[in-house]
């Protein structure tokens, strides 16, 4: 994994896990948990493709 | 007022967590590139910035650390990246803080409240002037712990001798850590004998126990999401110290005469004049509670060992209300000289004593005999028995002198210790039949005066 996707990956799961506590500790009204959850399930799609992308260029 | 808070974070969810968490606090403005950061902090005032270390460019966020430096903002870096070159250079360039990402809601509050803290100097300032007056670097230096206190969960112990304002000081921990002094739930354990401090802390259902006319809310379930204060904590029975340990533990506890669980959450403070090590050994109060509730320890000096501070006291007491009067220059030094076994509290009792008296100008005949008689703190002569205490000796004899110093030292340790008679007895250190025995002679004699 090259260092570029290396940062992107770490950064995008950060990310992910970042909106999931926020969610779990239940401090957000519903409106903007619905606003999050959707932002969640694109960044995670954002990085199904890094990964496929990896894996492409992987050896 | 809200404290203004600038948020710089190129990802979406990651603004938009972080802004969830501190817009319930601050007013929020964002922003997503070292641009757009600059152009805020040109137009607006900030109080705290929150910069993501990557930003369009990578580390572009260190970029932003002294413009904000400059404008006086509390910055902290928010980063995924651990290497120790990254932090050592935020913190080089000026950040006051640095995440790791994620982090949780807890550890941001932990952030915000060190950055209040930083804040609110001035009012450890006032603290230290106006209400716990001092000038005594040794006290200042050691409630220092107040703000590694208020930065974290960790229990609090405060210890001192009856009188050093323990509570005033538990009460500061909560106002600047919760920014209210609603929710400060204070008891006091030696106020209560055992079954009526364990229905105090833990509620009760209607008919839990005879006298249980309706369900009761207990101080652990009111005190939840601020403090409980426990003051003379060593004064909980063991029985009672078991179960309270086990609140600490599970965060929860069952009402007496309750199936139904109730959880708690508590900032907790203690307070003892007691040696809680020495008491832990005696098998007195249970090890795993001790340990539980040390937390950070803050010693209180007694007056005796800042004297300097008394002068300082007696303004600060003198200067309450409207009527005022004058010490005497002998008065004074008599009052600097004394012991103040019950320190500040009564010194305060003295002052307001001394401020009823018809005369303007208070002289040594109108302080209270303790005070009066005690104008060294011991003899000048290094001899127990001042000499014109000899006179009495040769009028009334000597059982009568003992009868005397007896009835003058009881009285003095009951009235300092306000009534206590455990804690009276314990400074004494007599037993009980002494102590009633001599409180029965004062009676008398009070009595007979009149």
């Amino acid at each position: 994994m090259n260092p570029t996707h290396k940062h992107e990956m770490n950064s995008g799961l950060s990310s992910l896990l970042q909106a999931l506590n926020v969610i779990n500790d239940g401090i957000v009204d519903r409106e903007k948990e619905k606003q999050m959850i959707a932002m969640a399930l694109a960044k995670v799609q954002a990085l199904i493709g890094l990964w496929e992308e990896i894996k492409r260029e992987a050896p | 007022m809200k404290i203004q808070i600038l948020v710089v974070e190129d990802d979406d969810l990651s603004r938009l967590s972080l802004v969830s968490i501190v817009s319930q606090i601050a007013n929020v403005k964002e922003a997503r590139t070292a641009k757009e950061a600059i152009e805020l902090f040109e137009k607006h005032h900030f109080d705290l910035a929150f910069l993501d270390l990557d930003l369009e460019k990578e580390l572009a966020g260190l970029n932003l650390i002294a413009p904000a430096k400059k404008k006086g903002v509390y910055s902290v870096v928010l980063s995924g990246r651990e290497e120790d070159e990254h932090v050592a250079k935020a913190y080089h360039l000026g950040c006051e803080d640095y995440l790791i990402k994620p982090f949780t809601s807890k550890a941001l509050e932990l952030v915000i409240r060190k950055f209040e803290l930083t804040k609110n100097q001035g009012v450890l300032r006032e603290f230290f002037s106006k209400q716990y007056v001092t000038q005594d670097e040794g006290l200042i230096n050691d409630l220092q712990a107040i703000k590694e206190a208020i930065i974290s969960d960790r229990p609090v112990l405060l210890t001192g001798e009856t009188g050093t304002g323990k509570t005033m000081v538990a009460k500061l921990i909560h106002e600047l850590q919760y920014r209210t002094a609603e929710n400060f739930v204070h008891l006091s354990c030696a106020e209560l004998p055992e079954n009526l401090l364990e229905s105090e802390l833990f509620g009760y259902e209607k008919g839990a126990f005879t006298g249980a006319e309706k369900k009761k809310r207990g101080l652990l379930e009111m005190a939840s999401g601020g403090t409980l204060f426990l003051d003379e904590v060593a004064t909980m029975p063991m029985g009672l110290q078991k179960k309270f340990l086990r609140v600490i533990e599970e965060k929860s506890f069952y009402p007496l005469g309750s199936e139904k669980k109730v959880t708690t959450t508590f900032r907790l403070i203690t307070a003892t004049c007691d040696d809680l090590k020495d008491l832990v050994e005696r098998k007195e109060f249970r090890e795993d509670l001790f340990f539980r509730i040390e937390g950070f320890n803050i010693h209180l000096k007694p007056l005796k060992e800042r004297r300097d501070d008394i002068p300082l006291l007696l303004k600060h007491f003198m200067q309450r209300g409207v009527r005022r009067v004058v010490l005497s220059p002998e008065v004074s030094e008599a009052m600097y000289r004394y012991s103040w076994p019950g320190n500040v509290r009564q010194l305060s009792k003295v002052v307001e004593l001394l401020r009823t008296k018809e005369r303007g100008v208070v002289s040594l005949d109108d302080l209270p005999p303790y005070v009066r008689s005690q104008t060294t703190g011991e003899s000048p002569t290094g001899k127990v028995v001042p000499t014109h205490q000899f006179d009495i000796v040769k009028q009334k004899g000597l059982p009568e002198l003992f009868n005397l110093v007896e009835e003058e030292v009881v009285e003095h340790f009951f009235t300092v210790n306000e009534g206590k008679v455990r804690q009276t007895l314990k400074d004494l250190q007599c037993s009980n039949a002494t102590f009633y025995r001599v409180m029965e002679r004062i009676k008398k004699k009070k009595e007979s005066a009149v």
